[in-house]
C-alpha cells in the first residue's frame, strides 16, 4: 500500500496532508497521487517507546513527511519504499494515512 | 507614540506536581488576582478580557470572565499556545487605541499533568491525530530533533553549543525563585542525561509544568508616573511557509523585519530579550530571526555573550529552566521583560534594561512551529 498525497488540479503543487485550498494558486480542485518511495533527509532514533526511528522524507517537490523507518539502518540520502500501511512487513517508510478522503485518484498513464 | 502599556505582569508558582484540586480555572484566576492587585486598579474598573488555555473545555473566554466576575466591553480567546501572548497582546492595544477598552487584563495557563499533556500532544490538531500520533512518538521531540539536526549543519553547530544555552538558562534559573529547576547545570551534566531523541537529552526539552501569567494592558496616558513597560510594537507572521520548509526561519524573522521598521528599535538597541524556548535549537533560530547574531557567528554569540550570560537572554531561566505552563509558555517570557523593565527582577535585574523584546513561538502543525511574533517594549515611568 503506497502513500497517498495531493496535488493541485489547477497548478500542479503538491501538498500533505490533505490541503483545502491551494496555497499557490487558491484553487480547491485536487487530484491525489501515490507514492511508493521517498528521500531519507534526517533521522532521529526516540529511547522511548522502543528505539524506534523516526525520519523526515521527501516523497515529491515541496512535499515533505514525517515516517516511521522500520527493519534497518537508513542514511540521509537513501531512497526508501514508502508505505501507509501499518501492517506492513519489511525495510520501508511507514506515514500514516488520512482517515478519509474524497479527492478523485489521479489517472494512471 | 506608544498608545499602550503593561502596568503589571504575575506569575503564579509553577509545580511539576499540581494538588489533586488544583484547576485550570483557579490557576488562571490566580494569576488574574494578582495582577489585578499589581495594578493598583479595582476589579471593576478592568473593561477588557483576554485569555488562552489548552484546557479550558468545555468553557470559553465569557464562562471564565463570568466566574471571575469581570464586566467588560471587549473579550478575545485566543487559541495560538506559544504565540498567544503576542497575539493577545497585539489586539488589546489595537482595542485600547481605538477606545473598544480601557484597562484590559490578559492571561494564560494550564493545568498540565501527565494526562493533559498526553491528551494536548496526541490530539492537538487533526494533522497530529491523523499523521503523527499512529507513529512511535510522543509529544514534539523527535521533530524538533531533526530540526536540530537540519540546524547544525545549516548554521555549523555543534552538541555543545546547545548545552551552553540550556547551562546558562539555569544558572538565570538560579536568581528566579519562581523557577523549578534552580540547581546548577554543567556542561558535563547535560551530556551525561539521558538521550530522549538524538541529538536531543534531557536538559533540551522543555519541562511541562502547571501555572498561569497574566498582564494588565492600559491606555498609556493613564498610567504617567506609574513604572511600567510600554508597547512599541506587537507584530505577528501566521503560516509562512505550509510547513513546508525546513522550519529553520520562523514566523519571528518577518515579524522582527516588521518591528524594527515601524519602532524605529534596532536589534542592537536590545537590553533584556526573552526568546521562546521549547528547545534550545529554537533559541539559536529566533535570536537569528531577530537579527540579534547573524547566523554564521551564533557559536561565538553563544560562547561569548549567552553563555557568560553578559546578554540577558531569558533571563528568568526560560521555560528550559522556569518550566512550561501550557499556553502560559509565551507569557512566560513577556512577564520577565516587563518585570526587567519595572526593575522588578531582583538577583537578576540587568544593569541597564530600557528596551525590552519578546519573541512568541508555536503551533505545531505537522512538521515545526507555524506562528511567530515579536513584541518591542520600553521602560517608563
Ligand atoms: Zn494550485
Amino acid at each position: 500500500m503506497t502513500l497517498t498525497i495531493f496535488r493541485c488540479g489547477e497548478c500542479g503543487r503538491g501538498a500533505f496532508p490533505e490541503p483545502l485550498l491551494c496555497s499557490r494558486c487558491g484553487s480547491d480542485g485536487f487530484v491525489t497521487a501515490s507514492v511508493d518511495r521517498g528521500v531519507v533527509e534526517h533521522t532521529t532514533r526516540v529511547v522511548n517507546p522502543h528505539h524506534a526511528v523516526l525520519a523526515t522524507l521527501l516523497v515529491a517537490p515541496e512535499v515533505r513527511v514525517v515516517a516511521a523507518l522500520r527493519n534497518g539502518a537508513f542514511a540521509p540520502g537513501e531512497t526508501v519504499q514508502v508505505t501507509s500501511d501499518p501492517d506492513v512487513d519489511g525495510r520501508v517508510a511507514y506515514v500514516p494515512a488520512s482517515s478519509g478522503s474524497e479527492v478523485q485518484e489521479e489517472e494512471r498513464t | 507614540m506608544a498608545a499602550a502599556s503593561i502596568i503589571a505582569a504575575s506569575e503564579t508558582s509553577y509545580t511539576r506536581h499540581p494538588s489533586p484540586s488544583e484547576t485550570t480555572h483557579r490557576v488562571l484566576a490566580r494569576a488574574v488576582r494578582d495582577a489585578i492587585t499589581q495594578s493598583g486598579l479595582d476589579h471593576r474598573q478592568i473593561d477588557g478580557f483576554g485569555v488562552c488555555s489548552f484546557t479550558l473545555e468545555p468553557d470559553h473566554a465569557i464562562d471564565l470572565a463570568w466566574r471571575m466576575g469581570l464586566k467588560v466591553r471587549w473579550l478575545m480567546q485566543d487559541t495560538n499556545g506559544g504565540a498567544s501572548a503576542g497575539n493577545l497582546l497585539q489586539h488589546a492595544v489595537h482595542a485600547i487605541e481605538a477606545g473598544a477598552a480601557s484597562a484590559i487584563v490578559l492571561v494564560a495557563g494550564d493545568r498540565m499533568d501527565a494526562a493533559a499533556f498526553e491528551k494536548l500532544v496526541t490530539r492537538y490538531n487533526r494533522a497530529t491525530e491523523e499523521h503523527l500520533s499512529p507513529l512511535p512518538l510522543t509529544g514534539p521531540n523527535a521533530l524538533f530533533a531533526m530540526l536540530t539536526t537540519r540546524q547544525m549543519e545549516e548554521r555549523g553547530l555543534e552538541p555543545a553549543d546547545y548545552g551552553r544555552i540550556a547551562v546558562a538558562q539555569r544558572s538565570w534559573a538560579g536568581l528566579n525563585p519562581g523557577a523549578v529547576y534552580r540547581q546548577p547545570l554543567s556542561l558535563e551534566e547535560y551530556f551525561a542525561a539521558p538521550m530522549v531523541a538524538d541529538p536531543l537529552r534531557r536538559y533540551d526539552c522543555v519541562p511541562s509544568v502547571t501555572g498561569a501569567n497574566a498582564v494588565v494592558v492600559v491606555a498609556d496616558d493613564r498610567a504617567t508616573g506609574m513604572p511600567r513597560a510600554r508597547v512599541l510594537g506587537v507584530t505577528s507572521s501566521f503560516n509562512r511557509d505550509d510547513q513546508g520548509g525546513n522550519g529553520l526561519v520562523t514566523g519571528v524573522a518577518e515579524s522582527a523585519d516588521a518591528a524594527w521598521q515601524s519602532t524605529g528599535v534596532a536589534p542592537s538597541d536590545i537590553d533584556v530579550l526573552s526568546v521562546y524556548d521549547d528547545y534550545p535549537a529554537m533559541v539559536v533560530a529566533q535570536l537569528n530571526d531577530l537579527g540579534v547574531v547573524h547566523a554564521s557567528d551564533t557559536s561565538r554569540f553563544i560562547r561569548e555573550r549567552v553563555a557568560t550570560r553578559d546578554y540577558a537572554l531569558n533571563t528568568s531561566g526560560g521555560q528550559l529552566s522556569a518550566g512550561q505552563a501550557g499556553s502560559a509558555g509565551g507569557m512566560h517570557g513577556l512577564v520577565e521583560v516587563v518585570r526587567q523593565l519595572r526593575r522588578e527582577a531582583g538577583d537578576r535585574q540587568a544593569a541597564k534594561a530600557r528596551i525590552g523584546a519578546v519573541t512568541g513561538y508555536g503551533m505545531v502543525l505537522y512538521r515545526y512551529g507555524s506562528c511567530g511574533n515579536v513584541t518591542v517594549l520600553e521602560a517608563a515611568a
